[in-house]
C-alpha cells in the first residue's frame, strides 16, 4: 500500500518536473536557503534466496527519501542538515535518520573544518551511496557499499579537517582527515548479522572511527585516483545461545585501506576501488573476573570495476562486475561451506532519464555466493531458513525523483 | 583470487584508462568570454584557477575575495565550455554539484538560462564568476583573461 502510494506520488510529480526548477529555496536576511530532496522507489525479485533482508523471491518493493537545507551563513560558514527515511525489507523499516547536520568553517581553499554528524569520505562513494540516482546503478557494487551495513558506514558524528590544494599543472589534491563514533542502527545489518548467529544486544554498540581520504584529480581531464585509510573501534555486550552467560566483544584492530580510480571521457565513464578489511576481537565473559573466550575477526578483500556509457542525455548502459571474499578467523565459524566464502556479482544495467529531475534503472544481478555468516553483506539466514542456494539472479527495477 | 592478481588489475585499468586519455583527441575549443563582478579585482585566470571556481573547491582568487560560479542551464556555449574546462559533460556537472548537495559539502550553483540573463546576475551578485558567448554584449561586468 505504502509503495504504491509513494509510487502514484512519484508519476506525479515526475509529470510535472519537467517544469520544475532545479533550485528551490528561500532567504533569511539576504541569505539564501536551499532546499533539495529525493525519493527513490524500487522492485527487487530474485529467483532463488532472499537478499538485502526483503522476501526478494516473492518480489518486494523498497523505498528510500530524503531532504535537506544548507544556508551560506557568510562567506566561510555553511551550515546544513538532511535527514533520511528508507524502507528496505527489514532495513530502515521507516525509521527517520539524520543523514547529515553540520557546520562547516573554511579557513582556506586549503583548510577547513566541519563538525557535526559528516558523511563519511572513504573510498569513491561511501558518502554518496544513499543516493542511488547520482550512480548509474540501482544498486551500487555490493562487495563495497553493502546496503544493509550503509547507516553505520556513510556517516560519523565527529570532525572532518579537509581542503584542497591546487599543484601547478600537475593537477589538484583534495584531503579528509576525520574522527568521530559510529552511529548505531537497530534497523541494520549489523545488528541483524549478530542476530542471525543467534545473538543478542544488551544495551548499546560503541564505536568510533579515525580516517584519513586522499584522491589526485589529475591533469588529465575526467581522471581522479585515491586512497583512503580508516581505523575503527567497536564494542558491545550480547547473548549468544552457545555461551552459558553474557559476552562482550571489543575489537583489538580494524582496518580498512582502499585505492581507488575514476575516469570520464565525453559520455564513457568507468571506475575501480579495491579494499581490504582486517578485523580482530577478543571475547570475554560478562561476569566477575572476564575471562578471556577466545579471539575471533576476519580478513575481507572487496573490488569493484565498472564501466558505463551515456548514449544520449536520456540513455545510459553500464555493468559492473564485484567481487567480496571474507576468511573467517579464530572462533569456528558455524555456517561454513561451499558459497560461504564469496559474493561475485555481475550486473548489467540500463538507466533512462526521462527528465533533468526523474530516471528510471532496469537492472540485472547474476551473483553467485552468499558470503559468510558473521559478515552478512545481504544474506541472512532469518529471511532463508531453508538454507541458501549458490547461485542468485535478481532483477531491480528503480526509479527515483530529486530536485 | 589472491590481493597481488586484484591490485595488478586494478592498476592495468588506471594505466588503460590513462592511455586513453593522454592518446584523446582534444575537445574543441569553445569560444566564449569569462565574466565577473567588478568586485573581483583580478584581471586573468590561469585554467586551474578556472576550473576550481567551476568545481567550487576554490573560493577565492590571489586577490582573496569571495568568488562563487555561475553556470549557464544549457545551449548557448555550456556544452564545449563545461567539457573544455571541467572535462565533464554539462550533465556529469550537474551530477557533481547534486552529489556536493546531497553529502552536505557544497551548494547547487545558480543557473541560468542565457547569456543575458548570465550577465544581469553577475553584474549584481558580489564575487559572481560566469561565462558567455565571445559574441554576447558584457556591459556591466568584468571581462577576465584567461593565461
Amino acid at each position: 500500500m505504502r509503495a504504491g502510494a509513494v509510487v502514484t506520488a512519484l508519476a506525479m510529480v515526475g509529470g510535472l518536473s519537467t517544469s520544475l526548477e532545479a533550485q528551490v529555496g528561500f532567504a533569511v536576511h539576504d541569505r539564501p536557503v536551499q532546499i533539495h530532496g529525493f525519493v527513490s522507489e524500487g522492485f527487487a525479485c530474485s529467483d532463488d534466496n532472499n537478499y538485502l533482508r526483503m522476501t526478494t523471491s516473492e518480489g518486494s518493493f523498497f523505498v528510500e527519501a530524503g531532504v535537506n537545507a544548507s544556508a551560506q551563513i557568510t562567506d566561510r560558514l555553511r551550515v546544513g542538515v538532511q535527514i533520511y527515511d528508507r524502507s528496505i525489507g527489514e532495513l530502515g523499516k521507516g525509521r527517520v535518520y539524520l543523514d547529515f547536520a553540520f557546520a562547516d568553517y573554511r579557513f582556506k581553499d586549503w583548510l577547513g573544518i566541519r563538525a557535526g554528524k559528516v558523511k563519511t569520505s572513504l573510498g569513491l562513494h561511501t558518502d554518496t551511496q544513499d543516493q542511488e540516482f547520482l550512480h548509474t546503478w540501482a544498486l551500487l557494487p555490493q562487495a563495497v557499499y553493502p546496503l544493509d551495513l550503509r547507516s553505520v558506514t556513510a556517516a560519523h558524528v565527529g570532525a572532518d579537517l579537509y581542503g584542497h590544494v591546487d599543484m601547478k599543472g600537475a593537477g589538484s589534491l583534495a584531503y579528509t582527515g576525520y574522527v568521530g563514533s559510529i552511529p548505531q542502527d537497530p534497523h541494520g545489518g549489523y545488528v541483524y548479522s549478530v542476530e542471525g548467529t543467534g545473538g543478542r544486544f544488551n544495551g548499546a554498540i560503541e564505536g568510533r572511527m579515525t580516517g584519513i581520504d586522499v584522491r589526485w584529480a589529475a591533469p588529465v581531464a575526467g581522471l581522479t585516483v585515491g586512497t583512503s585509510l580508516v581505523t575503527r573501534h567497536r564494542n558491545f555486550s550480547a547473548a549468544f545461545d552457545q555461551f552459558p552467560f553474557p559476552i562482550s566483544y571489543s575489537t583489538t584492530a580494524d582496518r580498512i585501506a582502499a585505492i581507488f580510480a575514476e575516469y570520464t571521457y565525453g559520455g564513457f565513464h568507468t571506475e575501480a576501488e579495491y579494499r581490504r578489511e582486517k578485523r580482530r576481537a577478543d571475547i570475554y565473559g560478562d561476569i566477575p573476573d572476564r575471562p578471556l573466550i577466545g579471539s575471533t575477526g576476519s580478513d575481507e578483500t572487496a573490488w569493484f570495476t565498472s564501466g558505463a556509457y551515456r548514449f544520449s542525455r536520456w540513455f545510459e548502459i553500464g555493468a559492473y562486475y564485484g567481487h567480496f571474499h571474507v576468511r573467517p578467523v579464530g572462533l569456528e565459524d558455524p555456517a561454513g561451506g561451499p558459497g560461504r566464502d564469496h559474493i561475485d556479482d555481475k550486473t548489467v544495467t540500463l538507466r533512462f532519464d526521462l527528465t533533468r529531475f526523474w530516471e528510471i534503472k532496469i537492472e540485472g544481478h547474476f551473483i553467485d555466493g552468499v558470503g559468510n555468516s558473521r559478515e552478512a553483506h545481504g544474506f541472512y539466514p532469518q529471511d532463508n531458513p531453508e538454507g541458501f542456494t549458490r547461485t542468485t539472479n535478481m532483477l531491480v527495477v528503480r526509479t527515483g525523483f530529486y530536485f | 583470487m589472491r590481493p597481488t592478481e586484484t591490485c595488478v588489475r586494478v592498476l592495468v585499468m588506471t594505466a588503460i584508462s590513462l592511455s586513453a586519455a593522454v592518446a584523446a583527441p582534444a575537445v574543441p575549443r569553445a569560444d566564449y568570454k569569462v565574466i565577473a563582478n567588478e568586485s573581483v579585482t583580478v584581471l586573468h585566470l590561469s585554467p586551474d584557477e578556472l576550473r576550481g571556481v567551476l568545481l567550487a573547491t576554490r573560493t577565492s582568487l590571489a586577490d582573496g575575495g569571495h568568488v562563487e560560479p555561475v553556470l549557464l542551464r544549457s545551449g548557448g556555449v555550456q556544452d564545449a565550455f563545461v567539457r573544455q574546462v571541467t572535462g565533464k559533460s554539462p550533465a556529469g556537472l550537474e551530477n557533481y554539484y547534486r552529489s556536493l548537495v546531497f553529502t552536505g559539502k557544497g551548494a547547487m550553483p545558480k543557473m541560468l538560462a542565457s547569456d543575458a540573463a548570465m550577465v544581469a546576475y553577475v553584474r549584481v551578485t558580489k564575487g559572481a564568476i560566469g561565462y558567455v558567448s565571445s559574441g554576447s554584449p558584457t556591459e556591466g561586468v568584468k571581462v577576465l583573461e584567461l593565461r
